[in-house]
């Protein structure tokens, strides 16, 4: 079945074959324009040439991996892995359906979706990559820049362009960062990874301060809005968070400066030590203020002569992203609050699983991803098409993937959301534990990663299935759980409230415990509270962990991360290893 | 007369392991140089000559495009056949996860290695 038939079957509505599976109408996105498709097939014709030359031994494994990577193409333990790029985390629903046309075609039935707001696909024969890119362009889709020392996938707030607390949609900022990075030729063999963040909300929802550049968007005193920048975080075996460069950038400035901190990082960045490549460490070694004093001064050279986006461009792009017509409507809050009574899921699903949105009557909601004993991030081919048909009938077509591995409908009714609620629970997609101690970040780790020293997965599951009372996880409140295969940090482990990183200890997974990090503006990073402890000791140590803080925390208000902070590690240290 | 060469000795023996260039699934050198999707069937090195030796088998195979990165690993021997030691080797050979998604058919047997934790063994 070709993709084409594939959308339409999923969709059940009209369709031409001979059509191009464009987006749903009305979508608030960026779409493809003749330039963008052709470098695309371009691109894909490349790889399809650099493949080929690789089976054909005109390449070898050196000369081809740095090529693949750049196209989102890793080699795991097991098979080939494929990330796809979601920009800023947007789908519109024709787009998920040709994700799970992928996931049932090329691959085992399901995908993952990562920390980076993308999507990965562990099963691909590398033959048959240059046909899944050739099916992702006709949704506009592509896996360039996914991987490889280059500018990656810029990542924003999921809640973007919906969320009440936004000063703005940084989405069209997102999209024009995107432009400028894609296949940048002087930025496509950086000493490192290079990843951007965009927040403009009070709350910060995309973990900007752990990233290479964090952009804040900000109102001055005069009103006039602008960039808050900061330089140098990340995560890996060194966290660090971002430390503020420019208080206040004005907006037509925002490329040019950012060609002058790529380009002091792509001149003073190392080369000779991939562990001290990262900017975090350049800004690290150089100064933060010595840093800044040279992006100023390159800055100052090229600003007015270098690349500023023209006016004209910046509006054609704002306006793929003006806002949809939203229905002005009266939900019946009395019938709403008597099925919040009568279904314990559902009140623990509004509670957990809704945001406010900046239109009366409506909500954003998040499915999870993280179903009891499920694997975080993973969803199957079926609930795939079951997301993108909701998002069609309850969301304006719109879908985002978050950095916390789970999927947003960021435009539905409040008198929508009982069925909508009623149609996840069926497909198993309702958990109502956003923001709770199961809503866990988990890598594939030692399961299928190359690099991960031990299993990040099976704990996960073990520690969700120990904590499956709704009550109690609800007592719990907002705390964060996060864990890593491996030092390099893909599920952020040391910005969790309780971070788990598995080590390999004398050839045993052996998982170490943080406490006390947060990936919000509140930023901090975990400190390790002790030996760690085996596979099968790992849910009771997070059962500890959490009975000291029941136990301690002076009153419900009281948050997991606010208790640590308050008490430090010691009343931990002592339940967990009986020091007295 | 020559002294005797010294073979230096493995702490366990090897086998050597690389992954289909054209599919990235795992298999095993094989003592004739053609490769097994079998841990059971690899070649198995006792000294390090002997391990030099199947590296350099797996890389003329290398240059023919067949498989990509070789490289030999620790394996206990029963019954006479290479089992592997390490998670990470132990879940290659299953060539799946100890996980399975929705949308994996089958499920492993061993898939939880894990005992169920005993948490009140943490309780305060």
């Amino acid at each position: 079945m070709s993709l084409q038939q594939s959308i339409q079957q999923a969709a059940q509505k009209e369709y031409s074959p001979t059509a191009p599976a464009i987006a749903p109408k009305n979508v608030q996105m960026y779409k493809y324009d003749q330039f963008d498709d052709e470098f695309i097939t371009q691109r894909i014709d490349q790889l399809r040439s650099q493949i080929n030359r690789r089976l054909a031994g005109e390449l070898s494994e050196d000369e081809f991996k740095p090529l693949r990577l750049q196209n989102g193409v890793y080699l795991q333990l097991h098979a080939y892995m494929l990330r796809l790029a979601i920009p800023y985390g947007q789908l519109n629903s024709t787009q998920m359906r040709a994700l799970a046309y992928i996931a049932r075609k090329y691959d085992k039935g399901f995908g993952h979706f990562t920390t980076r707001q993308n999507i990965q696909y562990n099963w691909p024969a590398l033959s048959d990559i240059p046909e899944i890119l050739e099916d992702l362009q006709k949704v506009e889709m592509h896996a360039i820049q996914t991987s490889g020392n280059c500018i990656r996938n810029t990542t924003s707030d999921p809640f973007a362009g919906a969320a009440a607390d936004e000063l703005t949609d940084p989405r069209p900022w997102c999209e024009i960062i995107r432009q400028w990075s894609t296949l940048h030729p002087e930025f496509a063999f950086l000493p490192r990874k290079f990843k951007i963040a965009v927040n403009a909300a009070e709350q910060d929802r995309a973990a900007i301060l752990y990233h290479d550049v964090a952009l804040q968007i900000i109102e001055n005193d005069q009103g006039e809005m602008g960039f808050k920048v900061y330089v140098g975080g990340g995560q890996g075996r060194t966290p660090v968070i971002a430390k503020l460069v420019r208080e206040f950038l004005e907006p037509q400035y925002l490329l040019s400066y950012l060609d002058a901190i790529l380009r002091t990082y792509n001149m003073l960045g190392r080369r000779d030590n991939l562990y001290k490549a990262r900017i975090k460490i350049t800004v690290n070694e150089t100064g933060v203020e010595e840093f800044s004093r040279l992006v100023e001064l390159e800055w100052n050279r090229i600003k007015d002569t270098g690349f500023n986006l023209p006016e004209e461009q910046k509006q054609t792009i704002f306006k793929h992203f003006e806002l949809p017509e939203f229905e002005l409507h009266q939900y019946d809050a009395e019938k709403f609050e008597s099925k919040k009574l009568k279904n314990n899921g559902f009140d623990y699903f509004v509670k957990n699983n809704t945001f406010a949105h900046k239109q009366d009557g409506y909500t954003i909601v998040s499915i999870s991803l993280k179903p009891h004993g499920g694997i975080p991030g993973d969803i199957s081919a079926d609930q795939m098409d079951l997301v993108a048909q909701l998002a069609d009938d309850y969301s304006l077509s719109e879908i985002r993937a978050t950095h916390r591995q789970n999927l947003v409908l960021p435009h539905v009714k409040l008198d929508d959301l009982f069925i909508l609620w009623q149609k996840l629970t069926k497909a198993k997609l309702a958990a109502g534990n956003i923001g709770l101690l199961t809503d866990i970040i988990a890598c594939p780790g030692l399961d299928y990663c190359a690099l991960a020293n031990a299993r990040s997965i099976p704990i996960a599951q073990m520690i969700a299935e120990h904590f499956d009372d709704m009550k109690k996880l609800n007592d719990l409140g907002d705390i964060t759980l996060n864990i890593s295969g491996c030092i390099n940090a893909c599920a952020h482990h040391h910005v969790a409230n309780i971070g788990i990183l598995g080590v390999d200890k004398k050839g045993e997974e052996s998982y170490q415990v943080t406490l006390g990090g947060s990936s919000r503006s509140d930023a901090d990073i975990g400190k390790i509270v002790g030996p760690g402890f085996s596979g099968d000791e790992i849910v009771g140590a997070i059962e500890t962990i959490t009975n000291v803080y029941l136990a301690g925390r002076t009153n419900n208000d009281e948050t997991f991360l606010a208790y640590y902070r308050r008490a430090g590690q010691t009343p931990f240290k002592e339940a967990l290893y009986n020091v007295a | 007369m020559a002294p005797a060469k010294q073979i230096k000795p493995l702490k366990n023996p090897v086998s050597v392991t690389a992954n289909l260039l054209l599919k990235g699934s795992t298999v095993y050198l094989k003592a004739d140089g053609t490769w097994s999707d079998d841990i059971a069937n690899s070649a198995i090195a006792h000294d390090r000559e002997q391990e030099t030796a199947l590296l350099a088998l797996a890389n003329i195979t290398e240059k023919t495009q067949y498989v990509v990165g070789a490289y030999s690993f620790d394996v206990k021997i029963i019954d006479g056949k290479a089992t592997p030691l390490g998670m990470r080797e132990i879940i290659r050979a299953k060539g799946i996860p100890t996980i399975t998604p929705d949308g994996l058919t089958s499920k492993p047997e061993w898939q939880n290695q894990f005992t169920k934790s005993n948490a009140s063994s943490h309780k305060i």
